[in-house]
């Protein structure tokens, strides 16, 4: 149990994203009028985090199959959201998820002129996943799916770096407690390690205090937040030190894979701590 | 001198041939013996992460693998090698990952050895090195080891060694690279091994269960003993599963 595999072509990962579709998500990432809505955030950092993913596959001319990717939405119904060719399909091969992403948009971004002023660059932006707001948050019969996906997967690849499971959500599970199915889904583990869980709660009020990987329960507000940090994993070695690194602060043997209130910045930092290969070779 | 030369490399266990990213300069006969008063040589190994590094690593070393004066000119050796890497990765048809991996730029380790004979009549010749990274240089006499560079200690091997990139801006540490110099006298080995074999006979020599350098004495008298030798030290989990390369070169009057 050292989350040390090598990921590889031989020995690949998973990577499995759950993405609340409860109506709150249209409120203002904050809440804040002027920020983009929840849902439109959450999408838009899962369609980078993705892009990322497929980057870091690129090898010279291919893309090397060393991660399947899923997105589970939950809401007004609890499905794989991945579309187009992909559509149906519950775990994805990140050559194929390059191949297939629903359109390809063009944006423009500042980029540096190089003589202290900015200019307007239109890059491409692949998008995978589509923001959706309806419904209510069945936390419980999400990663009751998460589980039944990757039981079969752990089975099918004993000696593969566990899979990271990635919640990012608005607000409280209202088909039951969450703590349950999370352990289910925490037991199942390659002979690397368990399945690693991963909570990103972002925020709807701006003068909420942002907690990011406690260490322990007491450091929380109230019972949800208690809630999720049970639900939590304790972060990986390779996921403290790049969380260090991105952030500069350090992270003890213990600190959960939970980040509370987070902001826009804490949502992606929470998003790249855990998608980062963890030991991507090959 | 006169001096006889082997270098082998085996990719990485269940890799194509073609994926292997270590690189060795010059290309000779392994067994060819040259009669010179001057020699140098390089070996790099790409960085897997990085997209391209075969490419560069090629490069770097067939640019500077038979240059004298590396220690003075590195950075301007990268510079020019730099650019026919972008030449070479111009002409291929990029999908958009595949660009950012160039943006990002290609990454290998770098050794450089120099041999000098100034006057076969002396007993101390001079050799020098450039080292970046984790691909090591041994120098042995009679079995004894008098010399490792870059790195010492098994313990020194990580999974961030420094790297030499086609990203100038990632090259802070090349310039002032590891430089050491020292002397030989004939019949003295010199070994290259990128980090896996390195990391090995460090380590071997520190349990001090075998003599290192006797075993890869024997198990590299010809490419096929040193592919099943390195095969069977993967399989024990003796040596780490990554491309391997040794260059051996043994120095006569």
């Amino acid at each position: 149990m050292s989350y040390n595999s090598e990921i590889s072509r031989a020995n690949p990962t998973c990577f499995l994203f759950l993405i609340d579709h409860s109506t709150s998500m249209q409120d203002p990432i904050m809440g804040s009028a002027g920020n983009p809505k929840k849902s439109e955030f959450a999408a838009d950092a899962l369609n980078k985090v993705i892009q990322s993913l497929v980057v870091s596959a690129s090898k010279d001319m291919e893309i090397r199959r060393y991660y399947q990717i899923g997105v589970l939405g939950y809401g007004f119904d609890v499905k794989s959201i991945l579309g187009g060719d992909l559509e149906g399909q519950e775990l994805a091969w990140v050559d194929e998820i390059y191949e297939h992403p629903l359109r390809i948009e063009d944006r423009v971004k500042k980029e540096s002129d190089g003589a202290g002023g900015f200019i307007e660059v239109t890059t491409k932006f692949p998008v995978w996943v589509d923001p959706v707001s309806r419904g209510q948050t069945p936390m419980c019969k999400v990663l009751e799916k998460a589980h039944e996906i990757l039981e079969k997967w752990v089975e099918e690849h004993p000696q593969s770096y566990p899979p990271t499971v990635i919640n990012l959500t608005d607000g409280e599970a209202n088909d039951g407690d969450p703590r349950k199915p999370a352990e289910l889904l925490k037991s199942l583990a390659t002979e690397d390690g368990n399945v690693t869980l991963l909570t990103v709660h972002a925020s709807s009020n701006q003068l909420a205090r942002q907690i990011i990987f406690p260490m322990t329960v007491q450091d929380l507000p109230d019972h949800f937040s208690k809630v999720m940090f049970e639900v939590s994993s304790p972060l990986t070695p390779k996921m403290r030190s790049t969380g260090e690194e991105l952030m500069g602060i350090s992270l003890e043997d213990g600190a959960r894979g939970f980040v509370y209130n987070a902001d826009i910045a804490g949502i992606v930092q929470a998003l790249e701590i855990g998608t980062r290969p963890a030991n991507m070779q090959s | 001198m006169k001096i006889h030369w082997k270098l082998y490399s085996l990719e990485k266990a269940g890799n194509r041939e073609e994926e292997n990213e270590d690189a060795g300069f010059p290309i000779l006969h392994n067994g060819a013996n040259l009669r010179v008063n001057e020699f140098s040589c390089a070996l790099a190994d790409g960085a897997t992460q990085a997209s391209f590094s075969k490419n560069w690593a090629e490069i770097l070393v067939r640019n500077t693998g038979s240059q004298p004066d590396v220690p003075k000119n590195l950075m301007r050796y990268i510079s020019s090698a730099k650019s026919e890497w972008e030449s070479e990765i111009e002409k291929k048809k990029l999908s958009w990952p595949a660009e950012i991996k160039v943006r990002q730029g290609a990454f290998c380790t770098y050794l450089w050895f120099h041999l000098l004979e100034e006057d076969h009549k002396k007993d101390q010749q001079k050799w020098e090195a450039v080292g970046i990274g984790d691909s090591c240089l041994f120098h042995f006499r009679n079995t004894a080891l008098l010399e490792s560079f870059p790195l010492k200690k098994s313990d020194g091997f990580n999974n961030t060694p420094a790297l030499i990139s086609t990203n100038l801006s990632r090259n802070a540490g090349c310039r002032s690279p590891q430089l050491i110099n020292g002397s030989w006298q004939y019949g003295d080995d010199f070994l290259l091994a990128t980090d896996a074999l390195s990391a090995w006979m460090m380590k071997t020599r520190e349990d001090g269960q075998e003599d290192a350098y006797q075993l890869l004495k024997n198990r590299s008298e010809s490419r096929f003993d040193f592919v099943r030798w390195v095969n069977a030290l993967r399989n024990s989990g003796s040596i780490k599963n990554d491309d391997t390369t040794l260059i051996w070169l043994s120095v006569y009057s």
